[in-house]
């Protein structure tokens, strides 16, 4: 992982989780707009580009489901894809502790 | 119905396809410079245009999730694809972040600086042609100056898209 990984782009984070488990894209764009209320909905060349950057960093893959009528591309995280969601995590769980000091001033 | 037009600059393109779906006219298909429309309703399509990866190509996976969204792919022009979706679906943006717009635009910009340098290349073959005694090949020097320009100017609007987009992405960092 190198530097210039984290931060992620929200685009990034909500496209990671929502790959936590098998999902094609569409599915993506749809959990992305619930989890976030309507709040962030992802451009059909902002989803392929991040999917190609991250299959090209190895964060996600490919997994190819049959369907009654046609092979369906479905897509989920992988294990270096998990640790770039980790540190994204830690980086934010530091940022939202450090925020509470905001009440006791 | 068809029009023909030269566009070096994506948005102004994108804004008369969609002006033209306003009015009633749904672009079909488009081959060097020639649009074709067919009627439609006003405004039942909604336009864009995206710069693909490879071209006059794109992959299964562009293809199939394009579908997905209920997104048309109209035309296929060099890296040039022009999409449609009809307007009762919904907003149709392609890049809603400033960081993939930035990629956007920058991907365009570097096939500009390319076509510049074959055509500068082109250029000073031609004025050598000239100089040498074929009087033609001043002509298609001329020619390859006026393209030349085009594609300049249109490179030079890219980059200030790009420094906008910048100064709006690290604005907010800041």
């Amino acid at each position: 992982m190198s530097e210039k990984d984290n931060p992620l782009t929200e685009a990034f984070f909500y496209i990671l989780l929502s790959l936590r488990h098998p999902n094609h894209g569409y599915g993506v764009i749809q959990e992305v707009e619930e989890l976030t209320k309507g709040r962030v909905s992802l451009g059909a060349g902002t989803l392929y580009g991040a999917l190609q950057t991250m299959q090209k960093r190895g964060w996600i893959c490919v997994v190819s489901q049959e369907t009654e009528s046609r092979k369906k591309k479905e897509y989920i995280i992988t294990e270096a894809g998990k640790e770039v969601f980790e540190t994204e995590r830690a980086r934010l769980a530091e940022l939202l502790g450090n925020a509470d000091l905001m009440d006791r001033a | 119905m068809i029009r023909f037009r030269l566009y070096f600059d994506k948005d102004p393109e994108t804004e008369w396809l969609n002006w033209m779906a306003s009015e009633g006219w749904a672009l079909k298909g488009f081959f060097a410079g020639f649009y074709s429309f067919e009627k439609c309703g006003k405004g039942e399509w909604i336009y864009q245009i995206d710069f693909g990866e490879h071209a006059y190509h794109v992959s299964d996976e562009y293809r199939e999730l394009m579908t997905d969204l209920g997104i048309e792919i109209v035309a296929l022009w060099g890296f040039w694809i022009i999409l449609r979706k009809r307007a009762a679906d919904g907003p149709f943006e392609l890049y809603t972040d400033t960081e993939s717009m930035i990629g956007h635009y920058r991907k365009i910009l570097k096939m500009f600086m390319g076509v510049i340098a074959l055509e500068l290349i082109c250029f000073l073959v031609e004025v050598i042609g000239g100089v040498t005694g074929t009087g033609i090949a001043w002509g298609f020097a001329v020619l390859i100056a006026v393209l030349t320009a085009a594609c300049g100017r249109a490179a030079f609007k890219m980059q200030k898209v790009i420094s906008r987009l910048e100064a709006e992405k690290n604005g907010i960092e800041q």
